[in-house]
């Protein structure tokens, strides 16, 4: 301290809780007990580290390095600049490169030397400033464990890595066998794929690494069923539905946009990147931009609208089929975009997209019409429209009818525009808005100000919009608008995003390598366990046989990440194929996904259902307290991935993420590091290891292909973790044209602060294709369960369970649950940093105050909530708010985590200390929702396979006393 | 030549907190063994208001505010408080503070806070040991809405848009301009 002030003056102005040196006395505490227990302690302990420093140290401190790396405490993935004081976190701040951190009038250009950007600081959320907390966290796992009782019991040895992977190594082993599972069903594929893996979070750079190793070393075709399905999958199903699987992302071009409407998402507190998205915004405010907001609660982002429409959960798609209604109905949509039937057509018309507007589809078959069908001699690819009445190619004209009702044949045949208008007018602006629950004046205001901003006018929806049965429609449906407008690619319209390098191959230059590749590996085979992907009547033809209709679980062959509710209710009922052994990575099962507690934990007890469960984790969690092993991961900061970012970003944008702590071969903390060297990482908790180390050694001990001497596609080598990431480093760095030095130096690489807009006017990075209103895949596929055809266009839907039947709870639940998260918390994870569960120790049951006073309740009061399928266990504390639609009640997620170090467990009979501070608040998940007809998983939306978090209906009872 | 103070814009404050939480970072007032933030230098205050279906919200982030007539410096009985002469921040010195808690009411805004462990009062300091090398108090650069500038030769007067629930800033003549 006194060195720091001794210039100024001798006077101390604060008092540090934790010294340096007491700090530093700790965490060699914590690396030195790599084969010690965990602490032990008498009593329940809280946080014993903030993980700073006293205040300082400063960027210009002789012990200070400044290093760069990426965040991870949501899917942002922002820069970060962590300022590192003899190999200790003392500060975390933004990285002043990276463009998800500083707008384009601060951004430092890339070519700055780091040593001059040492004062540079960039912008970034809430949540890293504490990640220190994170990595400091004297819970975590420093030992690999091994279960001592029963599964869920608590009690643990800790062993050794060897002995760890060694007897993991051997019973995997056996479950790797290339016989089929069943020969009678042979479309399930080899005995390999009963071994699964279920990352929660898995990144760029890191996934691809464990694709490669699950699926092409091991062999398994369940070789990644990650959480994207509880998170946001029908979003995108939906826009891949939407752009022929191009792209499923779009974000506003906040830049230049003058009117935005945001649906079933809050930006200022979630969606991603969201400190962008806050930056931009404010930017966007500021400049006099106007906003309006869809959401039943409001959100901050609604506290900073000019419009709230405070629709009913669920509803999302009757507020923008209501809104596309009204703009069709007065003419307000662009019809010189909507007819341009091809891409030189829309060029003339100054477009870089276009629509299926003008195609015909057969109404009998529900395909389009084809030349041959017509009797034209063309592509049977191509398009069939109707100009003035006659048939031509979509391929050969600059415009076509919009409004067609036709024969081909004895068919009768309609644009997909004319089926547009139609499906928008079964019903009313003013149905719509019955639905909704709002007044029909806000559909209709919205609609006016949308329509009178043209192209700088977009709507954006996330999770509110997709998390319900009919989430893929309802995300097709706010898609509508941005067509009607014809905003793609457009400045200040729909972008797409600058995108990245390919860093898993790069583009075929010299000195590139495709680092998937695995010589003499596998090619996994086979139906994944959860069905996405696949057809049933096509691809599991003799279980489709057997079965029938109704599958015995849904199938979902739209599907594009897997189906992360479905595992465990799949395990247990052994559909289609029991599992033997389950790999979880960074995992909160049962505590993330609604209504999974239950069948998780009745699952993974029956070592029958489930031989072999191995969790990978920094310290217990829900997940892990369940496995037979613990494989304990290194840190955020303590690793390398190369994650890339969300569209609201328009230029290219590689991020490297790398370990800013700890040390490689042995070398001082601050020695600069080498990429040529070999480069072994050694975490502060030495008995912590990186993934791919993990999964290295395991496959080594295996004998799996694409190990070792020979690896890689170019004959190198793979032995470490650093092996890996030089060949996706080296992938990008030659793509742009930089050294592997100079990425990581700065934390990544990222295009310059160029113009964001091309000569023409329009985005320079863009879509530049085809936009379908209509989904001929859906309407043309049966649903497994139903047998019914799917529907091929949005619509809005009521809540359905998987049979299609209504699901309608009100008459003894009257209210409508939905969750949200605060700014300062993530998923699973933030109970973890004091600092952050500090701003609001506990949550809340939001309700509307009228609501709460008519039940007798106030602010403080504890509550029972109770849906059809469970009751919080904990009591709840009521808060009335103005803020919140009468008839919605609403609970933050990241509360109530029954284990994360919240509980203590046992190691070599010792009790842990922990946390139980951790636990406080109600946990929200576990009610949710299950499907009447299957019983042990949640209401989920069969295309996009997203779980329903917005149709649970409680009812609140007032707890006495 | 004036002194320290803020710029807060009221606008693109979205209450995210991240400012609070970076000078907790930055200072180390996080209480180590019950988790509170009693001691945190920097907190922002979510005002609500209004009636369904117009509620409003608005965010005010609140720190020390380097006053131009500091009430917690009249005070202090022991002189532990003084005011810098080169940039106007405002300090307690630690070995002079006896603990007191009169600087605490006497702040119109809540700046001076109890070290529970040390019984003394802190408060911002406006990043002293920053500020006086030349760089940003730790709450600035990070600000996601762009909302929190500092100046370094400001003064108090010019207090712009300040919000209903603010203490009349005649009284402490805080340094300190609100935007909207």
């Amino acid at each position: 301290m006194r060195e720091i002030l001794g210039t100024i003056t001798d006077k101390r102005v604060q008092n540090a809780r934790l010294d340096r040196r007491s700090f530093l006395r700790f965490s060699a505490t914590l690396a030195g007990a790599c084969s010690a227990g965990p602490l032990f302690m008498p009593a329940p302990a809280k946080a014993l580290t903030t993980g700073a420093n006293p205040p300082g140290p400063l960027e210009t401190d002789p012990a200070v390095r400044i290093r760069y790396t990426v965040c991870l405490m949501c899917n942002s993935n922002c820069g970060l600049r962590v300022k590192v004081h003899n190999g200790v976190i003392a500060k975390i701040d933004g990285n002043p490169y990276h463009p998800n951190n500083m707008e384009a009038y601060e951004r430092i250009p890339y070519t700055t030397a780091p040593q001059d950007a040492l004062t540079a600081i960039g912008r970034v959320c809430v949540k890293p400033q504490a990640y220190a907390e994170t990595v400091y966290s004297p819970y975590r796992l420093r030992t690999p464990l091994k279960r001592a009782g029963k599964r869920g019991e608590g009690k643990w040895e800790a062993i050794s890595w060897d002995q760890a992977l060694d007897e993991i190594a051997a019973k995997l082993s056996q479950y790797r066998s290339f016989d089929p599972i069943d020969p009678s069903l042979p479309e399930l594929g080899p005995k390999v794929n009963q071994i699964l893996f279920a990352p929660g979070r898995i990144q760029d750079g890191r996934k691809d690494f464990t694709d490669r190793w699950f699926g092409k070393c091991l062999g398994t075709i369940n070789f990644r069923q990650d959480h994207t399905s509880i998170c946001e999958e029908s979003h995108h199903v939906a826009g891949f539905l939407a752009t022929e699987y191009r792209k499923n992302h779009f974000k506003p071009d906040i830049a230049r946009a003058e009117y935005l409407i945001w649906f079933g998402t809050n930006p200022l507190e979630a969606n991603f990147p969201t400190q962008t998205l806050g930056r931009k915004l404010m930017d966007f405010k500021k400049r006099g931009g106007k906003m309006a907001v869809v959401d039943p609660r409001f959100s901050k982002t609604a506290s900073k609208a000019d419009l709230w429409i405070p629709a009913r959960p669920g509803t999302d798609a009757a507020v923008a089929m209501g809104m596309a209604r009204w703009m069709v109905d007065n003419g307000k949509v662009d019809l010189g975009f909507l007819t341009a039937p091809n891409k030189a057509a829309a060029a003339k018309r100054g477009e870089t997209t276009w629509t299926d507007s003008t195609f015909l589809v057969n109404q009998t078959t529900r395909r389009f019409v084809r030349p041959a069908d017509v009797g034209l001699a063309g592509d049977a690819t191509d398009y069939v429209v109707s100009v003035n009445g006659n048939f031509a190619l979509a391929s050969a004209v600059d415009s076509a009818d919009p409004n067609v009702t036709t024969l081909v044949g004895k068919d009768a045949a309609k644009s997909v525009f004319q089926m547009v208008v139609e499906r928008l007018r079964e019903r009313t602006v003013a149905q719509y808005a019955a639905i909704a629950g709002v007044d029909e004046s806000l559909l209709v205001r919205a609609a006016q100000e949308f329509a009178a901003h043209g192209k700088r006018s977009v709507a954006n929806m996330y999770r509110g919009t997709c998390a319900s049965t009919h989430g893929s429609y309802a995300v097709l449906a706010v898609y509508v608008l941005n067509m009607l407008a014809g905003n793609f690619d457009h400045a200040g319209g729909n972008a797409g995003g600058g995108g990245a390098f390919n860093f898993i191959k790069g583009s075929g230059k010299p000195g590139q390598v495709d680092a998937s590749v695995v010589p003499n590996g596998v090619t996994p085979k086979g139906i994944p366990l959860t069905r996405w992907g696949k057809k049933y009547e096509i691809d599991a033809p003799n279980l489709f046989a057997r079965d029938g209709y109704p599958a015995k679980r849904p199938w979902f062959p739209f599907a594009t990440l897997g189906n992360y509710q479905e595992v465990m209710p799949s395990v247990f009922d052994g559909y289609p194929y029991p599992l033997k052994a389950l790999f979880t990575y960074w995992n909160a099962w049962p505590y993330s996904t609604p209504g999974q507690r239950e069948i998780f934990e009745k699952t993974v007890a029956d070592e029958n259902k489930l031989p072999l469960f191995v969790a990978i984790d920094i310290e217990m969690g829900e997940t892990s307290a369940w496995a037979d092993y613990i494989l304990p991961d290194t840190t955020v900061l303590e690793r390398w991935s190369t994650p890339t970012v969300a569209p609201a970003i328009l230029t290219r944008t590689n991020g490297w993420r790398q370990p800013v702590i700890g040390s490689f071969d042995d070398k001082p903390w601050d020695a600069p590091f080498d990429p040529a060297a070999t480069n072994n990482y050694r975490p502060i908790i030495p008995g912590a290891r990186m993934l791919e180390d993990i999964l290295l050694d395991l496959g080594r001990r295996m004998g799996l292909p694409g190990h070792g001497a020979g690896a890689f596609a170019d004959g190198s080598a793979l032995n470490n973790a650093w092996d890996w990431y030089r060949k996706l480093f080296t992938n990008v760095a030659i793509e742009a044209g930089i050294t592997v030095e100079d990425g990581i130096a700065r934390g990544g690489y990222f295009d310059p602060v160029t113009k964001e807009t091309g000569a023409d006017g329009l985005l320079a990075s863009r879509y530049g294709n085809l936009i379908r209103f209509y989904q001929e895949n859906l309407a043309t596929t049966k649903d497994s369960m139903t047998g019914k055809l799917f529907d091929g266009m949005f619509n809005w839907y009521p809540s359905r369970d998987v049979m299609d039947r209504v699901v309608d709870d009100s008459k003894d639940f009257p209210l409508q649950l939905v969750t949200y998260k605060p700014i300062f918390h993530a998923m699973a994870r933030t109970a973890m940093n004091p600092s952050l569960m500090a701003l609001r120790p506990t949550n809340f049951v939001e309700m509307n105050t009228a609501d709460g006073r008519a039940m007798g309740l106030e602010t403080g009061d504890m509550v029972r909530v109770i849906s059809p399928s469970g009751s919080i266990g904990e009591k709840a504390i009521v808060q009335l708010t103005e803020g919140i639609r009468p008839g919605v009640v609403a609970i933050a997620h990241s509360y109530g985590n029954w284990q994360l170090s919240s509980e203590p467990y046992f190691v070599d009979g010792r009790r842990t200390s922990y946390d139980p501070t951790r636990r406080s608040g109600i946990a929200v998940n576990p009610i949710m929702r299950l499907d009447p007809y299957l019983k042990n998983v949640t209401l989920q939306d069969k295309i996009g396979c997203n779980p329903s978090y917005q149709e649970t209906r409680v009812r609140i009872e007032r707890i006495e006393g | 030549m004036g002194q320290v103070g803020w710029i807060i814009d009221l606008t693109r404050c979205i209450g995210c907190h991240t400012c609070a939480v970076s000078c907790q970072a930055e200072n180390n007032t996080l209480e180590l063994q019950t988790g509170k933030a009693d001691l945190a230098y920097r907190h922002v205050v979510e005002v609500r208001g209004g009636q369904y279906p117009h509620p409003f919200t608005m965010f005010v982030t609140m720190a020390c505010h380097h006053c131009e007539k500091p009430a917690c410096m009249r005070a202090c009985p022991v002189n532990a408080i003084t005011k810098r002469a080169e940039d106007g921040i405002v300090l307690i010195d630690q070995d002079l503070c006896i603990g007191c808690g009169y600087c605490g009411p006497a702040c119109p805004y809540g700046a001076p806070r109890l070290n529970v462990n040390t019984n003394k009062y802190e408060k911002c300091t406006f990043c002293v040991h920053r500020t006086s090398q030349g760089l940003a108090p730790a709450c600035v650069p990070t600000c996601v809405g762009g909302a929190l500038q500092f100046v370094r030769d400001g003064k108090a007067g010019n207090w712009g848009e300040v919000p209903a629930s603010f203490a009349d800033p005649e009284l402490t003549r805080p340094v300190v301009t609100f935007l909207r």
